[in-house]
């Protein structure tokens, strides 16, 4: 479903990501694990079509940033960033206009009660913590019911109901055939969810693994530590 | 001390370290140097004999305009605070076993140093104003220095005032009433003469004109100051240099002495600032402080690119007054109505007139668009749409922000003069078309020098850009308007060529939307 193939990326002389292949099928869930300065973000932000770089990425086998492939993918940055402005449901409501989406309405509400916004949806983006605009900034990505999904350091500022409603979502999503990328730094925030680790380190996937059941979350542990020399 | 000067000199190190990975920025910077150059080089060789274009009086009047203005706007904002620190200042040096006094100079170096690039920007328009005004040999100097020493004075004094209404509640509201008390005062002989002559444009100039006006405190030596550029270096220049200077070391040691509050107050006013910076970079207006963003009962209607369309038209009827209409479109409509009042001319060289002065104007006051905070948010990259639509609907607002104010200035203006309908829809035309030239080439320079050296030169690729409309716009215009007779036909060819060199633009800084650089 989501294809990446040699991307390589440079700021300046810096390296930021260095021949990076790897792919996700649908209904899985990847997670791009490293420590902070690995290249996750550049990745994740590669596939989203906010950089430039050189490679391929293809989105059901379409370039990432052709409008096909933009119909179906969402992209939850690590910084939620809303408009001032615009209340939380003008905010979903823009991006149901802009991606064209239909009877978008009892999902939108249903996403608000999980995320406990209901009671925040005439709030202006301007009023609202971190951790709430967060929510608004996953809602607004989930409200086109994307297959392809691209996380960036999602849990960040949630509290922990949220956490617990978005690792649900990550299952739902799995479930009904999505491909998720998250990127994390945080082994604890992603077990009992993935089925693919993509270990990063210094721009490169430094090795790969499979959840093959039990034992496997203490598994990640060992090969992130292995491989980052400790890093974290 | 040590510590603060390893900041600055490592922030300047990094500065010129960035800018030498950045070769474009980096030419860009130069091409600016040599044009400063030139124009001292224009200036030095100019004939200095002539006069200026405007009589001694009118000159006088506007440097006392501005000087109480600047005086007026700096006593205001103050009283809410300002600092001229940063986030990081605050909490690595003020936690930090470092002299207040200390990070307060270090503060107000950086201060003049920003200070620094507006002279910059200043001296670009000297020849011209050199020109219009008849400033002297020398008179860059003068300039500089009391430009220097009015933004350190009045600084100083504001974190003054500030430290003093941050102490008690309601002083904050007292010292806003007397300030304004004070400006009525200072405007009162003006509508006094007003009333007694009949000619407002005659009071204005008279009064500020006036030498009387010289004793008042820091207003009055910041206007003799000013004033040397067209009258020499004079007893009374020296005089108010050595007063405005003497008072600010005298601010200055009280603050580095007393326990102001000063530095208890810094975090909010610096936080005040980061939102301040904010906004500038996402093309809003700096008045963040206490804005209330109006409720609108809204739909939207509209899907795909015309989205961010709608969705910047909502924001804007959340934060501008009814129909755009902005508080730089009330001050052009009053300078147009006196001006169709007063002036004793043709409505075709009236409204001509007043297409170059607003065009200047925006030239000068329009920095931001509402677009550049589009850019900054991920959206509008992943919405579905073309590059162009997208560049299309997210600067077509700005386009119709200028509609309007042009509809309005020049709609009543020309409705004034008597002036054919045909005409003023031809200047209404020609303003926008000049608007959307000034967005559009953001546009390209935002592509070309990327966000933070885009800001920096976009001031100056405007000035340049005004070059260019002078010759490919205003001299084919011109000899229209000779050759025909017809004005309404040299300000419509004039919009078209503008339109033409604003379509130029979008093509050319489309790339914004199509290959984005998010870091």
């Amino acid at each position: 479903m989501l294809t990446v193939q040699g991307v390589t990326k440079t700021y300046g002389k810096v390296l930021a990501a260095d021949n990076v292949s790897f792919d996700v099928d649908e209904g899985e869930i990847a997670v791009l694990l490293g420590p902070n300065g690995a290249g996750k973000s550049t990745i994740i932000k590669c596939i989203a079509g906010l950089l430039r770089y050189t490679g391929s990425i293809s989105i059901d086998n379409k370039p990432n940033k052709s409008n096909d492939s933009k119909k179906i993918f969402a992209y939850v940055p690590e910084t939620p960033a809303l408009y001032d402005a615009l209340t939380v449901r003008e905010h979903i409501e823009f991006i149901a206009r802009a991606y064209r989406l239909k009877n978008y309405e009892g999902y939108a509400d249903e996403l608000l009660q999980r995320f406990d916004l209901e009671d925040k949806a005439d709030k202006l983006g301007k009023e609202l913590s971190k951790g709430m605009q967060q929510k608004v900034s996953i809602c607004c990505a989930l409200v086109i019911k994307p297959r392809v999904v691209l996380f960036d350091e999602p849990m960040i500022g949630l509290d922990p109901k949220a956490i617990k409603e978005l690792k649900k979502l990550f299952l739902e999503m799995r479930e009904q055939g999505s491909a998720l990328l998250i990127s994390t730094h945080i082994i604890d925030s992603i077990k009992e969810v993935w089925d693919k680790v993509l270990i990063m380190n210094k721009g490169r996937i430094a090795r790969d693994a499979l959840n093959t059941g039990e034992g496997s979350d203490a598994g990640i542990e060992e090969i992130f530590f292995e491989v980052t020399g400790g890093a974290e | 001390m040590s510590a603060l000067a390893y900041i600055l000199k490592r922030s300047f190190a990094n500065t010129v370290r960035e800018l030498i990975r950045k070769p474009v920025a980096l030419i860009a910077y130069i091409i600016i140097a040599l044009l400063l150059l030139t124009s001292a080089l224009i200036v030095s060789f100019a004939d200095n004999s002539s006069r200026g274009l405007l009589d001694p009086s009118i000159v006088k009047a506007i440097i006392t305009g501005y000087t109480a203005f600047i005086f007026f706007v700096a006593l205001t904002s103050s009283l809410s605070g300002s600092s001229f620190f940063r986030m990081a200042d605050v909490n690595l040096l003020f936690t930090a076993p470092l002299k207040a006094g200390n990070i307060l100079i270090y503060g107000f170096v950086k201060q003049l140093a920003m200070n620094f690039l507006i002279m910059a920007f200043l001296a670009l328009q000297y020849p011209n104003w050199k020109m219009t005004f008849g400033f002297r040999d020398g008179a860059g100097w003068i300039l500089a220095v009391s430009y220097i020493l009015i933004v350190m004075v009045t600084s100083l004094a504001g974190m003054l005032l500030y430290s003093f209404v941050s102490k008690k509640p309601g002083r904050r509201r007292t010292a806003n009433t007397a300030i304004y008390l004070l400006l009525a005062a200072f405007l009162l002989p003006i509508a006094i003469n007003t009333l007694k002559t009949g000619d407002i444009l005659k009071s204005i100039v008279m009064y500020l004109s006036d030498d009387i006006l010289r004793y008042i405190p820091l207003l009055g030596w910041f206007r003799e100051m000013l004033l040397g550029a067209v009258n020499g270096i004079t007893t009374g220049v020296i005089l108010a240099l050595l007063l405005t200077l003497a008072v600010t070391v005298v601010t200055l040691i009280l603050l580095y002495r007393m326990d102001t509050g000063f530095y208890e107050d810094v975090p909010a006013g610096t936080e005040l600032k980061e939102n301040m910076l904010r906004s500038l970079r996402e093309g809003k207006s700096t008045a963040v402080r206490n804005r209330n963003y109006r409720r609108v009962k809204f739909r939207f209607t509209m899907e795909g690119s015309k989205a961010i369309f709608q969705k910047q038209l909502l924001e804007k009827r959340k934060t501008a007054g009814i129909w755009l209409i902005s508080a730089r479109t009330v001050i052009l409509l009053a300078g147009s109505l006196v001006a169709a009042f007063t002036a004793k001319a043709g409505y075709e060289i009236i409204l001509g007139g007043i297409l170059a002065a607003a065009s200047y104007m925006m030239m000068i006051f329009t920095m931001v668009g509402s677009w550049e905070g589009e850019l900054s948010r991920h959206y509008i990259y992943l919405i579905p749409g073309s590059p162009f639509g997208k560049a299309l609907y997210a600067t077509l607002p700005e386009v119709i922000k200028v509609l309007v104010e042009a509809a309005v200035v020049f709609g009543i203006t020309g409705a004034v003069l008597k002036a054919p309908l045909v005409v003023v829809l031809a200047v209404i035309a020609a303003y926008t078309a000049i608007g959307s030239v000034f967005t559009y080439s953001d546009l390209l320079v935002r592509r070309a020098f990327g966000r933070i050296h885009g800001k920096v030169l976009r001031i100056f690729f405007r000035i340049f850009l005004l070059f260019v409309i002078i010759i490919a716009v205003v001299v084919p215009a011109s000899v229209i308007i000779g050759v025909t007779g017809n004005y309404a036909a040299g300000f419509f060819a004039a919009a078209l060529l503008c339109m033409l060199m604003s379509l130029i633009f979008m093509l050319t800084g489309i790339g914004l939307f199509k290959n984005p650089e998010i870091q």
